[in-house]
């Protein structure tokens, strides 16, 4: 059996998000080993199969470190896909897994839809139908019947506005391709332009409303920074009511991105305690802060830290420009403690500013209830999951694809071609739109 | 024992390729016509190629057909369509002279070692005994003579049972006014075939004389084109088409007599191409819209008849006149010949698998507009793909089939015989599932090669293929051994102001171009096709590496092949119409069956897995 070189190459997280001590990306098709070298910096096509190896993650572009992982290698066709495979064991938790499987997909793999894995296992026959049928269940209760399509039902108001989207983009298509088949004949004034740029700019709007809906599916994401030492822990684990994080007064102990999931109000909300070092003496420290950085990144709301019995530090007022950056809440914690810190000079930054005690527990509710204010409170009308945004933003992709190639309507149709195939998909349709059929409904293409 | 390996039933389009592919693979062939005088005749519009079509026509042209010759012989006028909308629907069209395109058809036919020709009304197409194991076909012409054959070929055009139709008076006829062939339905009943019937129509040829030109658009034909790079450059003078519009008047006349159209006033079918409606359907289907394009083509350089593309029509002869007369520059028109509609059987094209062969009956193929497709284009391509297969089958050897990742005629004859057509197929750019690989400018790089291995590409033709492979390598070695500004020529002409020479495609309205043959004039030391298929490669280098990531998940399905399954196997899991679509089309591969209508994905699963836990499994 022969696989060929030209097939996609595709990734997923395949442990359940954020649950359990380890997160496992894999990675299968021709160029798993090649993209794996990249991220990985090794060569991995020298290296045992089927046997555990240790490494670092680091994004090939920047040279940033991204986790510390552990990684196996499979040869076609001895994989559980019959392709060549990759697994990489990172650490746990929400955010090494997605770094992980990010930096993969920006090197050339494609995020793999569901029971794609399966999918290829039972196409290059690895297994039976039962036993793939079986792992598809397990994947996603949700997708009973798709290996070949990918069934991915939106609900509500969503599901009317990807619809509405759909027309509109095979209308455009369907314009096109007539006025590529019939250039004589059809005379119509057609312009194009004016309707790829409105779509576009429908599909950016929509695109942000379902921001919110990826808060509301996958919890907000709130991140602790400050420099070390200034109560970051205590306070999550008063935020969380439980001992996670382990909390001393000894500067950088919390040398992880600790992370909890927890519901204020019946709003899903994720707390990130990070480490609150900005230079590194160590590669363990070099992690660390890479993962502060990235935590960060991916925050929705920061919660600066600091230290209400101490006067401000220079160091303190460098953790502002995450706060200027992401939006977010200055904490003065330990106001049980004598006061010692300038208000005014925090206030003129500009950020509301709570106080907290996180040892007695007083101003927590505060906390909770700005920053459900700040995050959630609006409009809370669209529900999709990521998968769904991310196929959403493929679709983007190649509206602005399109209309970045407006000179060539042959690459113009292709385009739009993938973008009506990706929306089809999302709405469980059949991915194939019968343009001949439209063509001739719509247009009068007779010479 | 036997007259003749192979017979072809037919002197049109579909037959001349057909009858020269399998006497070019060494094969003795007769082909039959009714009228030897009107072979390869354009009974429709006097034009070649446009979109869908085009790719078509190189296609065959680079598997050693003979389309593109005859075209380029006689054409009068070229143009390339779609030249600012990228290369992967760029299309060649050509207006030929009927005449000089029959005469050279007939003369390329009478070169031909191998071929005979004869002139006959087939009445019967039957199978006899069996000798060497295959069965042996017994071809009737009406006066009684009979001829013996391993395979036959029936591309019949519009000529079965055809009935031609000016509102209500009808008449039995072919093409034109030539006799249809009343008899071989029944013979193809009588064989287990499932006929059908479609319609089409054609419109008045009028003369030129009458015409006002100054009140049109002129369209002129441009120079430097062909459509074969065997061909010699042509150099002849072209003639001009015009360009006009109807009118409300127009609409106002047609609307009025709407009743006396032929599909309203008699019992023909009403199975017609949509997207070559006739001027009475343009009013009942597109109401709103207030003027329809007319083109004057002119059918030859030594007749003043022009044919009125876009006016398709079967209204009596006098209010043909009537409407005509409302059209800017043609208030004195004259009509030499009027529009009439035609109706005739043809075959349900399901029956056929991708040989072209019925599937129940070997040795039996058909070609062109039997199987319900229409254009000179599409029928030439399946004449060849039945040529071919003819020659193979009576050799023994195997069938000849291209996929719909490898050509357009891959394309047409796969929704042929796995989706099957409800109205009469035409081929259009929109069919294609790669379109950016599958282009006119690059198929004798996808087919010559095959081409070469079943024997049909001469030495030349194989030549030039070899030399234009050789100096695409020398140009893209050539690129990437020289730097511009900080790239290799290679990265550099990634850039969209940047093109190779100064006929390349470049996205338009890109102001400075930057032409790398003005700073490196060795490139021009190359041929313009070579240079033209480098610049596109490189241009379009992602976007056709995703398409090929498609082909191959494609071929993936496609290579799941499907062994004879026993009629009783039962498949639990299967839905009724995969059950039923597997036991009736047997289809040869996942890839097909998938394609059949009605056939989920699960059956697709389901039925491989069955396959494989019985033992059968074949991948290739």
């Amino acid at each position: 059996m022969i696989v060929s070189p030209d097939k996609d190459t595709i990734s997923a997280i395949s442990t359940p998000i954020g649950i359990g001590a380890m997160g496992i990306v894999r990675v299968s098709g021709p160029r798993a080993l090649a993209i794996g070298s990249r991220v990985l910096g090794k060569n991995l096509g020298k290296l045992e199969a089927k046997k555990a190896f240790y490494g670092f993650v680091r994004d090939p572009e920047t040279g940033n470190l991204i986790d510390e992982v552990v990684f196996l290698i499979y040869h076609a066709p001895n994989s559980y896909t019959g392709e060549d495979m990759l697994e990489i064991f990172t650490h746990g938790g929400l955010v090494a897994p997605r770094e992980v499987l990010g930096v993969l997909l920006r090197n050339g793999v494609r995020l793999a839809e569901r029971g794609e894995f399966a999918r290829r296992g039972f196409l290059n026959n690895k297994m039976d139908l039962v036993k793939a049928q079986g792992i598809i269940d397990v994947v996603d209760a949700r997708s009973q019947k798709a290996l070949f399509t990918s069934v991915y039902r939106l609900k509500g108001e969503a599901s009317e506005m990807v619809v509405n989207l759909k027309k509109k983009l095979e209308q455009i298509l369907i314009s096109l391709e007539a006025t590529v088949d019939f250039p004589e004949e059809i005379d119509e004034e057609y312009n194009l332009v004016t309707e790829l740029y409105r779509v576009a700019g429908e599909m950016e709007t929509f695109l942000k409303g379902m921001e919110t809906s990826r808060r509301l599916r996958q919890g907000l994401k709130v991140v602790l920074t400050g420099k070390t030492n200034v109560g970051k822990s205590s306070l999550y684990n008063t935020l969380l009511q439980e001992e996670r994080a382990i909390v001393t007064s000894i500067p950088g102990t919390t040398r992880d991105v600790l992370e909890s999931q927890l519901e204020y109000d019946g709003y899903p909300i994720l707390i990130y305690d990070t480490a609150g070092i900005r230079a590194a003496s160590d590669e363990i420290e070099t992690i660390s802060i890479s993962r502060t950085r990235q935590a960060v990144k991916g925050a929705d709301l920061v919660l600066l830290v600091i230290d209400a019995s101490i006067p401000l530090e220079e160091e303190d007022e460098e953790f502002f420009y995450d706060l200027k950056e992401k939006g977010g809440l200055v904490i003065l914690n330990k106001i049980d403690l004598p006061e010692k810190i300038d208000r005014k000079r925090i206030l003129s930054y500009g950020f509301p500013l709570l106080e907290t005690s996180a040892r007695t527990g007083s101003g927590v509710e505060n906390i909770f209830k700005k920053v459900v204010e700040m995050a959630f409170l609006g409009n809370i009308d669209l529900m999709l999951s990521e998968r769904e945004a991310n196929y959403l933003n493929e679709v983007l992709k190649h509206i602005r694809g399109a209309v970045e190639n407006l000179n060539t309507l042959d690459i113009v149709g292709h385009h739009l071609r993938e973008g009506v195939t990706e929306l089809r998909r999302i709405l469980g349709e059949e991915p194939i739109l019968d343009l001949t059929e439209e063509i001739f409904k719509n247009f009068c293409v007779g010479k | 024992m036997i007259d003749y390996p192979v017979i072809v039933i037919g002197g049109g389009h579909a037959g001349i390729e057909s009858a020269l592919a399998s006497a070019r693979l060494e094969v003795p062939t007769l082909l039959i016509a009714i009228n030897l005088d009107t072979v390869g005749w354009t009974p429709c519009n006097p034009a070649i190629g446009g979109p869908g079509k085009a790719q078509l026509v190189k296609e065959i042209d680079a598997l050693g057909g003979e389309m593109a010759l005859l075209t380029d012989k006689t054409f009068t006028q070229i143009r390339m369509l779609n030249t600012s909308r990228g290369p992967a629907v760029r299309s060649l069209r050509s207006q030929i002279d009927r005449i000089l395109y029959h005469r050279e058809a007939k003369n390329a036919l009478e070169r031909t070692p191998q071929l005979s020709l004869l002139q006959g009304e087939v009445v019967d197409v039957s199978r006899i005994k069996k000798w060497r194991k295959k069965p042996l076909f017994k071809v009737t012409l009406r006066d009684g003579r009979n001829y013996l054959s391993q395979a036959v070929i029936l591309a019949t055009g519009t000529y079965l049972k055809g009935v031609g139709r000016i509102s209500s008076y009808s008449y039995p006829s072919g093409r034109g006014t030539e006799p249809p062939a009343n008899y071989l339905s029944e013979s193809l009943i009588k064989l287990g075939l499932r006929l059908r019937r479609f319609n089409t129509g054609t419109t008045p040829r009028i003369d030129g004389r009458t015409i006002d030109r100054e009140e049109m658009s002129i369209q002129p034909g441009e120079t430097g084109l062909k459509f074969s790079p065997l061909s010699p450059s042509v150099t002849r003078e072209q003639l001009p088409s015009y360009l006009t519009y109807t009118t409300l008047e127009t609409h106002q006349v047609v609307r009025e007599h709407l009743h006396l159209t032929a599909s309203r006033s008699t019992d023909m079918v009403k199975v017609g191409p949509r997207y070559c409606p006739s001027i009475e359907e343009k009013m009942v289907w597109f109401p709103e819209k207030e003027r329809h394009p007319v083109f004057l083509e002119p059918e030859g350089f030594t007749t003043v008849e022009y044919y009125v593309q876009g006016m398709n029509i079967s209204l009596p002869a006098e209010i043909q006149l009537k409407i005509l007369r409302t059209i800017p520059g043609m208030k004195r028109v004259e009509i030499i010949r009027p529009g009439y509609a035609i109706d005739y059987d043809l075959l349900d094209s399901l029956q056929l698998q991708a040989q072209l062969m019925v599937k129940n009956i070997p040795g039996l193929f058909t070609a062109g507009q039997i199987n319900g497709t229409t254009g000179y284009e599409e029928a030439a391509c399946q004449g060849l793909i039945t040529g071919i297969n003819s020659a193979l089958y009576v050799s023994g050897e195997e069938g000849f089939a291209l996929k719909r990742d490898e050509a357009y005629m891959g394309v047409l004859v796969d929704d042929l015989t796995t989706k099957g057509v409800e109205e009469p197929y035409r081929m259009l750019t929109s069919r294609v599932e790669y379109r950016l690989s599958l282009r006119q400018d690059n198929a004798d790089l996808r087919l010559t090669h095959l081409g070469r291995k079943l024997g049909l590409v001469s030495d030349e033709r194989y030549g030039l293929y070899v030399k234009k492979v050789k100096e695409i390598e020398e140009i893209l070695a050539f690129l990437k051994g020289k730097r511009k500004k900080e790239d290799t020529l290679h990265d550099y002409l990634k850039r969209p102001e940047v093109t190779l020479w100064e006929n390349s495609y470049s996205p338009a309205g890109v102001r400075e171009r930057d032409i790398l043959a003005d700073s490196f004039p060795e490139l021009l030391g190359f041929s313009p096709d070579a240079l033209d298929e480098v610049n596109t490669r490189i241009k379009y280098e992602g976007y056709i590496g995703r398409e090929n990531k498609r082909m191959a998940d494609f071929r993936e399905m496609e290579n799941f092949l499907i062994p004879d399954l026993s009629e009783d196997l039962a498949i639990p899991g299967l839905s009724s119409l995969g059950a039923s679509m597997l036991k009736n089309r047997k289809p040869k591969s996942i890839g097909e069956f998938l394609r059949m209508p009605g056939v989920s994905p699960q059956d697709g699963l389901v039925l491989l897995d069955k396959i494989r836990k019985a033992g059968a499994v074949s991948k290739k």
